[in-house]
């Protein structure tokens, strides 16, 4: 089973960001990180409502255009249902031919 | 307590996009699509996940908005209000409406709702779905 479990919002200030949602929403945080990037000032937020995760990434360097960047689905299932869908195209399913096939564009990150 | 309910994509092909999400994630349908639209709308059992018709190009293709259901909106509403000082927000305009949308310091869209978006009447072919 697939279930929407998390956001990922991109933004130049992730603490005031992350403060928003603390106070005017009541998310509290679970964990908070250093940007993948060479920036290490720059810190992520991890907040929770106590169910879905709401990621606030610091966007310093402006990898990508700051707002909302991508979702995330806990999953079970989700290659034998992608080697599915994809049958007669592709005996493999990586991530970016989930990209490609999502003409939205969407991002979406997977955990188990 | 405010939960995150919903989420929005935009897409100029809300059919193909949803097929995906039904085949390869098992989502299925929450509510009928409105007569004449072609937003689908689609669920994994918690959340709701929309597909947004973006026929006419009048957004970017991607993610649009995420939804938050709350249990008592003018408390919440208060707090966005002091959380942004003089950013007014919308307030519900009538006591049988109990949704508006408000922004985040970022500009990100979201839509606060006391009922949330999953108490529609399900389609009836997926409604004692698990």
């Amino acid at each position: 089973m697939n279930q929407l479990r998390h956001l990922a919002i991109r933004t130049e200030e992730p603490e005031k960001l992350a403060a928003f949602y603390i106070e005017a929403f009541g998310f509290r945080e679970v964990r908070e990180g250093v940007a993948p990037a060479k920036v290490q000032e720059s810190k992520s937020f991890h907040l929770t409502d106590g169910y879905f995760e709401l990621a606030i990434l610091a966007n310093s360097p402006n990898q990508s255009p700051n707002g909302l960047y991508h979702f995330g689905s806990r999953w079970t299932t989700w290659m034998r249902r992608c080697a599915g869908w994809k049958a007669g195209r592709s005996a493999s399913c990586d991530d970016r031919q989930i990209r490609r096939l999502l003409n939205c564009g969407c991002r979406i990150s997977m955990e188990t | 307590m405010t939960q995150i309910r919903h989420l929005a994509i935009s897409s100029d092909d809300t059919e193909k996009l949803a097929s995906f999400y039904k085949e390869v994630f098992g989502f299925w349908q929450s509510r009928p699509t409105p007569e004449g639209r072609r937003t689908i709308y689609l669920t994994d059992g918690t959340v709701e996940l929309a597909i947004l018709e973006n026929t006419n190009q009048q957004n970017s293709n991607g993610l649009h908005h995420f939804g938050l259901q709350t249990d008592d909106i003018d408390a919440t509403i208060n707090r966005v209000e002091k959380a942004q000082p003089g950013k007014a927000i919308g307030k519900p305009g009538s006591s049988s409406s109990k949704d508006l949308w408000l922004s985040d310091p970022s500009g990100n869209h979201i839509y606060l709702s006391v009922h949330g978006t999953l108490e529609y009447q399900p389609v009836e072919k997926y409604a004692n779905r698990k």
